[in-house]
Formats: C-alpha cells, sequence, structure tokens
C-alpha cells in the first residue's frame, strides 16, 4: 500500500501563536507521516489542535501570530522551504483541502456552478462550456441528483450534506494526491454522515488519493482509518494502525476516548476536568492532571519519549519504561471495553 | 408519581401554509408535523430521533408553544393543573394549545426548554448569573439575595462553581456553556424540560459528561425530560423510551432496549445502522439511506418511508431480489419526475472513448447508475424495464415513466397505522404487521 517514502511526512512540527496571554503552543513538536492511498486520522478532542496541525500543512494558519516550525516534507518537496506562491500552486492542486462548516466554505452570492467552474478554471485553462461539463460530471461523482440541473442553484438550496458532497466535489477538481478533512460529518446527520463517509472510501479508491482525517469520533475513525494518530493538548500520545489503536489501546487518554463512546464504561461520565492551559502547560505528560493512573513520575519533565510497542505502535505514557506494570492501564480485569469490541466481532 | 402521565400530545399538528400571488392565496402546506401522539409519564426521559427535516424540533416548539400548533392536544398534568375543573368551552383546562397568556406564563414555569447551540443562547452582555436569576424575577421573585443564592447553588449542581456567577458566556467552553443552559432551565424548578439535540455541537468527552449531568438532575429534581436527537447512540444512553419519526410522523415508539434489540420499522433499523461502530474489523453492510427525507409538502402517499425503505414490498407477482426491486422503485421514481439527465451521462461517456456512444453502452450505464441489474430476474419485470429505458434513451421520457409506473408497491397504496408489535411497542409498517421481526435486526445489534 505505502512506497517508501511517504506522500506527506511531517517531522517535528510546532506551531505557535502570539497573544496577549503569551505563546500559546497549539501544536508541540509533533510528527507523523501519510503514505500513498493511505487514510490517516488525527483524533482528539476540541482543543486538542488537530486542526491546527492539519493547517499548518499547508500554511493555512495566518502569520502574524502563529508561527510553523519543522519539516514538512510532500511528494519529496520541502512545503517549508516554499514561497507563497509555490505554496498556492501545491494547495488545490495537489493537496486539497474540506472543512466542517460546508455553508461557511461556499459562498452564498454565487451559484454552486459558478464556484465550482471558477475552481476548474483556476487550475486549468479550460472555455466555460468545458468547465461547465467538468462540474456536472464532479457532482455526479459526489452524488448529487441531477447534477445538470442544481449546478444554478445556490448553496442556501442545499441541505448540509449536500453542500458538504458540492465541497468535495470542488476538492476533487483537480485530482489531488493528498485530501484533508477536517470533521467533514461532524456537522451532519448520523445517516447524512455515513453516506458522506462512504462516499469518501469509495472516492479514495476511485482515484487512490491520500486522505488526513482530522475528528473527535472514534466510531467514525473506526469506519475509515488505516492509521490513527491520537493527539492531546498539542502532543501525539499514542499512534498505530487502526486495528491497534482499537485492540490494544495503550494509552490512558486513549482508553479514556474510547469509554466516552456510547457503551463505554464513561458513555455517562466522560474525563474529567479540561485540556490544559495552552499558554502555560503543565510538566510531563500534558494528560497527566487528567489521568487516574498518573505517578508521580509523570508530571515531571517533558512529555515521556514514545515507546515502540510494534513497529507500527507506539505510545507515549511512562507506563512503558523503567519495567513498570502497564497492564494496570491496559489490564484484563477491568477491561469492559475491549469486551464489548469482541462481542461485536463475533455477531 | 401519579398515573396519569405529565404530558400527552394528542394528534398533534403543525403545518406551515405555503403563499403564493399578491393575494398571499395559500397555495399548500409544509405538514412539518403531521399527527403524532405520545405521553410522557412523570420521571420520564422520551426520545424523539429522526433525520434533520422530519420535524422534530417543530413539534418540541408546537408543545411548548413557541409556535402555534395548527391542532391537536397537549395535555400537561403538572401541579396545580387540574384536568378535572371544566373551562367552559368545552375544552380541557389543561390543553396547553388553548391557554390564555396568563396560563401560559405559568405553564413556560413549568416546561423549560434547552437548545443545540448554547452560544447563541445567552446574551453575550449579560453575566450568565443575571441570565439566570433573571428568569426568577420575571416569575415574581422580589428578594434579590434569594435570587442570587438559588442561581448560586444551582451553578454548584451543574457542575461550575457559585464565583462564576459574574463571569460572561464567551468565558465558558461549549460543554459549560450548555451546563449552565441547564442551570438556567432548572431555575424554575420544572416539571418538564424539553431539550433539542443539547449535545449534538460538543465533543464526544464532553458529550459524556453532559447526558451523565442531565440524568443526574433528572433525579434530583425528578424531571420528565422530552430528548430530542438525530443519534440513537445519544438517545440509547439517556432515554427510558425512544418515540422514532419520519416526515411529521411516528413511525414507532417503544422503550429504549426494545428499540435497539428488536426494531420493527425498516427505519428504525436504519438509523441503527448508521450509528459509527468503534469496532475497525466489522465489516457488516450498513443499510444506506439514500437521498434525503422528502419534502412536506407533498408528502409520498401511503407509508411516507417507502421512496428510500430498503425493505419496501413486492407486489405479489413479482419475487426479485428486494435490492434490484428498490433500485427499479428509485428509477421509477426518478422517471417520473423527469429527473434524469441522459444526456449528461451520455456526454460522460463520449470524453471517455472520444465517438458517440452507442444506445447499448448508454442503457448499461443507466443501469449502473441507478444500481440496477443487467437482466431482471422476473421476465416481464425486465421486459417492461428494457423499453422504458428504449424510450428514455430515445428521449421519450413521457412513454419511459407510463412504463415504469406500472411497478407499484403496496406501501404506497395505503398507509399503514400504528399497532401493537408487544408490550408498549408500537410501529407503522406492513412488512412486520402480521409477521417476523426484521430477520437481521440482529445483526444490526451493536454490542
Amino acid at each position: 500500500m505505502t512506497s517508501d517514502t511517504p506522500l506527506l511526512s511531517v517531522e517535528n512540527l510546532t506551531t505557535t501563536f502570539s497573544t496577549d496571554a503569551g505563546l500559546l503552543t497549539a501544536v508541540d513538536d509533533i510528527s507523523f507521516d501519510v503514505g500513498r492511498g493511505e487514510t490517516v486520522c488525527i483524533v482528539g478532542e476540541s482543543g486538542s489542535g488537530k486542526t491546527v496541525a492539519s493547517e499548518s500543512i499547508t500554511r493555512l494558519i495566518p502569520s502574524p501570530p502563529g508561527t510553523v516550525d519543522g519539516t514538512i516534507r510532500f511528494d519529496d518537496r520541502d512545503i517549508t522551504a516554499m514561497s507563497e506562491s509555490e505554496l498556492r500552486g501545491l494547495r488545490g492542486q495537489n493537496i486539497a483541502h474540506i472543512f466542517q462548516n460546508p455553508q461557511d466554505a461556499l459562498n452564498h452570492c454565487y451559484t454552486v456552478g459558478w464556484q465550482i467552474t471558477e475552481a476548474v478554471q483556476v487550475h486549468e485553462d479550460v472555455a466555460d462550456e468545458e468547465a461547465r461539463e467538468r462540474a456536472v460530471d464532479l457532482l455526479n461523482r459526489v452524488g448529487v441528483a441531477n447534477a445538470a440541473a442544481r449546478l444554478d442553484d445556490y448553496p442556501h438550496e442545499f441541505s448540509g450534506g449536500q453542500k458538504q458532497r458540492v465541497m468535495i466535489a470542488m476538492a476533487l477538481v483537480t485530482n489531488p494526491d493528498l485530501l484533508i478533512a477536517d470533521e467533514p460529518t461532524t456537522a451532519l446527520d448520523v445517516t447524512v454522515q455515513a453516506q458522506i463517509l462512504r462516499l469518501l472510501n469509495d472516492l479514495q479508491e476511485e482515484f487512490g488519493m491520500s486522505v488526513l482525517f482530522v475528528t473527535h469520533d472514534l466510531g467514525v475513525v473506526a469506519e475509515i482509518a488505516d492509521r490513527v494518530v491520537v493527539m492531546y493538548a498539542g502532543k501525539v500520545m499514542e499512534r498505530g494502525d487502526v486495528y491497534e489503536i482499537f485492540e490494544s489501546p495503550s494509552h490512558p487518554y486513549t482508553r479514556a476516548l474510547m469509554d466516552c463512546l456510547p457503551g463505554g464504561d464513561r458513555a455517562a461520565g466522560g474525563i474529567e476536568g479540561t485540556l490544559p492551559n495552552p499558554t502555560d502547560p503543565p510538566d510531563g505528560c500534558r494528560f497527566a492532571p487528567r489521568c487516574e493512573y498518573a505517578v508521580d513520575e509523570c508530571t515531571r519533565g517533558d512529555q515521556p519519549e514514545e515507546a515502540e510497542l510494534s513497529a507500527s505502535h507506539s505510545v507515549s505514557c511512562v507506563y512503558y519504561y523503567g519495567g513498570r506494570d502497564a497492564s494496570v492501564i491496559t489490564g484484563e480485569g477491568d477491561d469492559g471495553w475491549s469486551r464489548s469490541t469482541e462481542g461485536t466481532a463475533d455477531d | 408519581m401519579t398515573e396519569r402521565p405529565l404530558l400527552s400530545v394528542r394528534d398533534l399538528k403543525k403545518h406551515y401554509p405555503i403563499k403564493e400571488g399578491i393575494l398571499s392565496r395559500q397555495v399548500g402546506a409544509a405538514r412539518a408535523v403531521d399527527g403524532i401522539s405520545f405521553d410522557i409519564a412523570q420521571g420520564e426521559t422520551l426520545g424523539l430521533v429522526g433525520e434533520s427535516g422530519c420535524g422534530k424540533s417543530t413539534a418540541a416548539s408546537s408543545i411548548i408553544r413557541l409556535e402555534e400548533p395548527t391542532s391537536g392536544e397537549v395535555l400537561f398534568n403538572g401541579d396545580g393543573y387540574d384536568d378535572t375543573r371544566s373551562s367552559g368551552d368545552g375544552t380541557a383546562p389543561n390543553d396547553v394549545t388553548e391557554f390564555d397568556d396568563r396560563e401560559l406564563k405559568s405553564f413556560r414555569r413549568d416546561a423549560q426548554m434547552i437548545f443545540q447551540d448554547p452560544s447563541s443562547s445567552f446574551d453575550p452582555r449579560q453575566t450568565i448569573g443575571g441570565s439566570i436569576a433573571e428568569l426568577l424575577e420575571v416569575h415574581g421573585m422580589a428578594d434579590k439575595q434569594r435570587r442570587r443564592s438559588i442561581t448560586e447553588n444551582l451553578l454548584e449542581d451543574v457542575g461550575l462553581s457559585a464565583g462564576d456567577y459574574h463571569r460572561y458566556p464567551h468565558e465558558f467552553s461549549g460543554g459549560q456553556k450548555q451546563r449552565i443552559a441547564l442551570a438556567r432551565a432548572l431555575v424554575l424548578n420544572p416539571d418538564l424540560m424539553i431539550a433539542d439535540e443539547p449535545v449534538s455541537s460538543l465533543d464526544v468527552s464532553i458529550r459524556a459528561e453532559i447526558l451523565s449531568l442531565v440524568n443526574d438532575l433528572q433525579e434530583q429534581y425528578g424531571l420528565s425530560v422530552l430528548f430530542i436527537s438525530h443519534d440513537l447512540s445519544v438517545i440509547r444512553d439517556v432515554c427510558d423510551r425512544v418515540a422514532v419519526m419520519y416526515l411529521g410522523e411516528i413511525v414507532e415508539i417503544a422503550p429504549t432496549e426494545e428499540i435497539f434489540a428488536d426494531p420493527q420499522h425498516p427505519y428504525t433499523e436504519a438509523l441503527l445502522s448508521a450509528i459509527p461502530t468503534p469496532d475497525p474489523r466489522n465489516t457488516r453492510e450498513d443499510i444506506e439511506l439514500k437521498g434525503k427525507v422528502p419534502s412536506p409538502t407533498d408528502p409520498p402517499d401511503g407509508c411516507r418511508f417507502h421512496t428510500r425503505c430498503h425493505r419496501v414490498i413486492q407486489p405479489d407477482e413479482y419475487d426479485l431480489e428486494q435490492s434490484h426491486w428498490r433500485a427499479l422503485l428509485t428509477f421509477r421514481d426518478r422517471v417520473v419526475a423527469d429527473n434524469v439527465d441522459v444526456g449528461s451521462t451520455r456526454r460522460a461517456l463520449d470524453t471517455d472513448d472520444g465517438d458517440t456512444v452507442s444506445d447499448t453502452k448508454l442503457k448499461g450505464e443507466l443501469r449502473r447508475e441507478f444500481s440496477l441489474p443487467e437482466s431482471l430476474s422476473d421476465r416481464s419485470a425486465e421486459e417492461t424495464l428494457a423499453e422504458a429505458l428504449d424510450r428514455l434513451v430515445d428521449g421519450d421520457g413521457d412513454r419511459a415513466s407510463e412504463l415504469l409506473s406500472t411497478f407499484t408497491t403496496p406501501c404506497e397504496e395505503s398507509k399503514p397505522e400504528l399497532t401493537d408489535r408487544g408490550t408498549n411497542h408500537q410501529a407503522s409498517c406492513f412488512l412486520t404487521e402480521n409477521e417476523e421481526p426484521l430477520q437481521d435486526a440482529a445483526d444490526l445489534r451493536a454490542d
């Protein structure tokens, strides 16, 4: 599935914002990569830095006040060294974004057709007629019924799910290599969410795109991800392929997130406490103040180095160092979650 | 606990008139809520689920009379509401739809509502303490100190601190704002709380916190709750019973466990299937609900769900594969609505190989587009379909729709009623009326 060099490789990405309250570190020294044709999910609560991380890739972060540091290589080109005009060529052409609220991303004053044909003509020198045909094809492809007629409709005449389809159509205009989808289904109904996820899956197969998918919903992650990066307060807590994350979640935060899902142990309870202040993060593990397993060591020094559990699975937690017994976290005794997943697998 | 339910909704309707022309003559109505009935017992939580546009929020605002219902009764049996005394005009004296202004004001004290977006339900220039205490003042509590102490206690009850009294809405996160909204809903000690998608805009972890808070508060205050959501998985954690709504009607109502274990309506089944399961190895084929909820201005005949139902019934003369039958009806509906764009399909094929496509290829593409098989297993059905495709490709859409209109389903001919499927379990579907439960309902049980 993946060739030797990943399509996108992000190393030591740090994104900071200077604010009145001091320097706010939204993303703190994280690394991940996305292989060709692969779907990688960044998952975490609101405020964990996942959106900033995804927007830092194509430098959509306004600067100032934002500053993006680190190395981002896309298709063996260094994005961080690119000029703004080179970046413009990359955005849309090779890397496309879709966002949570399609109504905010579409212009109310123009028809949907106008907006898609504009996107076509920005990237390719084609006549109006041909651009329009392309637009119809794209709308057809993303499942907007009766595309030719709907081209002259305004965004408000589309439902939320259809607007998201239109956004996906616009993102596909150039056949991008990487689609960055930031919570594309969060504002939608469950039934529509299921439709959009299915569509993304189909399109990915058809176009061989890579997808970087940002979400807070582990249920969605299980449906589409190949690999998962769990973020908390700007740091990576755990990463692994989707089976490893769901079958042996190893970081207390990952486990807590899973327990929050309906049917999980914390389905009615949530995770105690709130995210730390990003201008003044705690010492040691960022999650320690809310972690039920925290020991003294957790609150000293930096975020623990990621311990490798397998070639693809690693976790940033002190329990995986110095001969500690990590089974208190992954332990069999109170393992309500994995019991219920096994139950589903048997069905 | 009294025996009477706290709230009885009887055949509630809310139709929005559609007016046209300079005389604003009414030319139709959007039947947002079209005759729903249910009870909520004291201390019970009833969930109301359905997709966007099915009328669940309109139902809520009609019950609480934020909007005037078109017809129907909403009987409210809170403390001090007496249905034995006659009101003199033949209507029930505890019918919310007949309340005058004074009665309505007192009803609004006993029934409270919270909304999806907590940010837009607070005045950004008023402290949250002020927002909450204001209700007490409006309803006649003159003692400022007492207002304040009640508010502070309540803030602590919902997991904030008394010191938050003087802070402004923007200083709180979404989840905290929803807590404040809960506090505001509870300050008048209501009997009924209507929560309209209270957790839909929140993160999973915060969502779990708020749901547990709702559960706790409900116990503490002995509230009845009408909980509206599009997500059955949320409903599961808080509700005692669930009513499933589709296009202005309730299609199934049952205790929560039964809805999950033994759904009796295909729509419920499809909603259950849309819940993402946190299990990457789950390869179960989801039931895909194609398209969107039809317009309530012109709801489909018969069972309103038949245009999207994956279990739509075949007439006796056919025995097609169910997915083919569904595809055939979808194709029929699109052709009849003159909504099939043969031209663009033809063009799409043109660009692929350079010269004009043959009709055969075009017909094949149309079949593929509508997930129709190469050939239907029933000979006469296949003949009709082939003929209709020929006409369609020739540009004679009218004849094609005439031909396809010979395919009909019992689901569109008459309307299924809500009938009993066990204790407290009602559903409206012909399929499960006299028959076995939906066969693979068991597959849908997530865990």
